[in-house]
């Protein structure tokens, strides 16, 4: 359950997951119609009035969303208060958000990585960003090489979580 | 149409500059590639990294951001032809395209300048010298008169006041001659209130603008604002390409023009166009220019301005005539003849452009400053979209917050509506707000729709119009979704960037689980 603020006011919002969409509740009142993911990274929703197609871009205070010629902006006024539901054994994976191009792959795998060890050198728009480990694991496998050209949902990296000590 | 000159010689050219940025700057870049000619950009610092630097084949900094010392720097321009050796300028619209100090540099440094010549900028430049030219030329221009000046005690010459006046015709605005911004402006409606008009008129004027000279101009009610675009070479051709309306804008500024107008008529269209045609042969005019006029409800028309560039809502005559501009530029400055006839050129179909904005509705559009986090471009036939920025840019004070312009063809007015309603709507940009609501309830206006277009149609039909306070419960919905999938609910934590960088900002990576 996560709180939204929405003009002003805050909002209690849980998600679940259904049948590949998300139903979702906003205080406690579940909406009749799932969120769904469309193949282009954005969202619908089909209603009796027909599909409402959504974009959002979600960030660390919040989320902005886009629909019908308009944009909407909803601030998570307390980041830190969320449920996490756990799925041991699913590993981290590093996915690309944004478009850009390897330049350098730093780590192989079976190789253990400390956090904040950096993993990946990338470019976008003529600025070089190092990707790092948030964990200390094991890579695990490589998807990525050096010059080559990554696009929006691509995997590069996926790591074996590693207890700390 | 040959008059006894010598044959211009042709000068291909190999390598151009675009002196400017932003959508035109790639339109002309686009053209340029398609004529197999190299292409050389010119940038501010923070614009380095923009779309038209990218397209370019090589490029020059300028300076820092703000346009004085970057884009208006008429010597760093030139100098980075000569560095680059590029032959020819192309200036775009706004910047120095119209300043006839640097068309004539550009031409004494040896370069061409894609556009007329300094001369007939600096001509078609003066309100009044343009008039004069206009009435020489037989096109009707919108009836003035400057007025005597007012004696010691603010009085005017009675007589001759009526006397002007009546030549002018009523309704008429009382202006202030060396001032804009509506100050000193009065309607006059009636000969009783003229004088009375001017001495008030005239005690503005000088308290806003330290000179107190009164003009009078004609006053069209609920004018349209049509204007031609036209078209010269140097072997003494001039045409038109047909008319533009403009008559959507919000505060003088255009935002939805139109090929054709609704309202034209073949044979309106063919006075309005042999008066455009005697306006460009005038001043014997080379290149793409457009001569604005006002459209009377009774069908009667004056010369406003002439402006001796190419201008933003070109794309809608390139899309309704099937022709490029731009690249009729280049072949006229390289010294070719106009690559058609005016008998050749054909209207097809209707088009509309919607210009988009990064400005705030709900702020009185105030522009609206950010970085574009998301930005989803429609496509389908029909639909055309200049733009110079892509997700990722950050739009900033220093220049125009048009961030691009949604033309649409179909093959009607109708067509070209419900094509512009439907690519508006998938036009997704967030990080900035943007006019496109706005935009969508011009469309959906009946008078819109119905052509009952003038230059007043925003300030009377969409006066109080806010965007909608609209029931967020979806939107909310996945935004939540958004969220949730983001921070990956079905995972642990994962990798991030070492430093945040561009990436953080661009809203970190997602992380997921097993699918």
């Amino acid at each position: 359950m996560k709180l939204f603020r929405r003009n002003d006011q805050d909002v209690q919002v849980t998600v679940r997951p259904r049948d590949g969409g998300w139903i979702v509740s906003l205080e406690g009142q579940e909406l009749p119609w799932p969120v769904q993911r469309d193949s282009q990274g954005g969202w619908y929703v089909d209603t009796p009035a027909g599909r409402r197609r959504f974009w959002a871009h979600a960030r660390q205070d919040g989320c902005l969303v886009f629909g019908d010629g308009r944009s909407h902006r909803f601030e998570l006024p307390d980041p830190e208060h969320e449920q996490e539901e756990g799925n041991a054994g699913a590993g981290p994976r590093l996915v690309v958000d944004m478009p850009g191009k390897v330049v350098k792959v730093l780590v192989a795998v079976g190789d253990d990585v400390a956090a904040g060890q950096p993993l990946v050198i990338m470019e976008s728009m003529k600025m070089e960003t190092e990707l790092a480990a948030a964990i200390a694991g094991t890579v695990r496998a490589v998807h990525a090489e050096a010059g080559q050209v990554v696009g929006q949902g691509d995997l590069l990296l996926e790591i074996e979580p590693r207890e700390e000590e | 149409m040959t008059t006894g000159r010598a044959e211009p010689a042709i000068r291909p050219l190999g390598k151009i500059l675009i002196a400017n940025r932003g959508e035109i700057a790639v339109r002309v870049i686009r053209a340029c590639r398609e004529l197999g000619i190299a292409t050389v950009a010119v940038c501010s610092d923070v614009d380095e990294t923009a779309l038209h630097v990218e397209l370019a084949d090589q490029h020059v900094v300028l300076g820092p951001a703000e346009p004085g010392a970057s884009y208006l720097r008429a010597d760093a321009i030139i100098a980075a032809a000569r560095q680059t050796g590029a032959q020819a300028i192309h200036p775009g619209y706004g910047f120095l395209a119209e300043n006839a100090g640097f068309a004539a540099a550009v031409a004494r440094a040896g370069l061409v300048f894609i556009g007329p010549s300094a001369a007939v900028i600096e001509r078609m430049g003066e309100k009044t010298a343009a008039r004069a030219i206009m009435e020489k030329a037989g096109v009707p221009v919108v009836p003035g008169a400057l007025l005597p000046a007012a004696d010691a005690e603010g009085n005017f010459p009675a007589g001759e006041v009526m006397a002007a006046a009546e030549r002018v015709g009523f309704p008429l605005l009382v202006k202030a001659a060396f001032g804009g911004g509506g100050k000193g402006m009065r309607l006059v409606t009636e000969p009783g209130q003229m004088l009375a008009a001017c001495q008030g008129a005239a005690r503005e004027a000088v308290k806003a603008f330290g000179n107190g000279a009164v003009y009078l101009e004609r006053f069209l009610e609920r004018p349209r604002h049509i204007e031609f675009q036209i078209f010269g070479d140097s072997h003494g051709n001039q045409i038109h390409l047909f008319e533009r309306e403009c008559s959507i804008q919000r505060r003088h500024q255009k935002i939805i023009e139109e090929c054709p107008s609704p309202v034209m008529t073949p044979e309106l269209r063919d006075r309005m166009g042999r008066a455009a045609v005697a306006a460009a042969a005038a001043v014997d005019y080379e290149g793409a220019g457009t001569v604005e006029f006002l459209l009377g409800a009774d069908g009667s028309f004056f010369f406003l301005e002439m402006n001796t560039r190419l201008q933003v809502e070109h794309p809608v005559t390139e899309l309704a005539t099937g022709l490029d501009l731009v690249k009729a530029q280049i072949k006229v400055a390289e010294g070719h003849p106009l690559p058609w006839t005016q008998e050749e050129v054909r209207l097809q179909g209707h088009a509309i452009e919607c210009r988009i904005y990064a400005e705030d509705p709900a702020r009185n559009f105030m522009p609206s400053l950010g970085d574009i986090r998301l930005l989803r471009e429609p496509a389908g036939p029909g639909v055309r979209i200049d733009t110079g920025v892509r997700q990722g840019d950050r739009v900033t004070m220093h220049y125009d917050p048009m961030i691009a312009k949604l033309s649409l063809h179909g093959p009607d007015r109708q067509a070209a509506i419900e094509r512009a309603r439907e690519a508006l709507r998938q036009y997704a940009v967030l990080g900035v707000e943007t006019n496109v609501e706005y935009l969508l309830a011009i469309l959906a206006d009946e008078e819109f729709v119905s052509g009952g277009l003038h230059t007043g149609f925003l300030a009377e039909r969409l006066p109080d119009w806010k965007p909608s306070a609209l029931d967020g419960d979806l939107a909310l919905a996945v935004a939540a979704v958004a969220e949730h999938t983001r921070n990956g609910a079905d995972h642990g934590r994962g990798c991030g960037p070492a430093d945040p960088g561009p990436w953080a900002a661009l809203g970190g990576f997602r992380i997921r689980g097993l699918e």
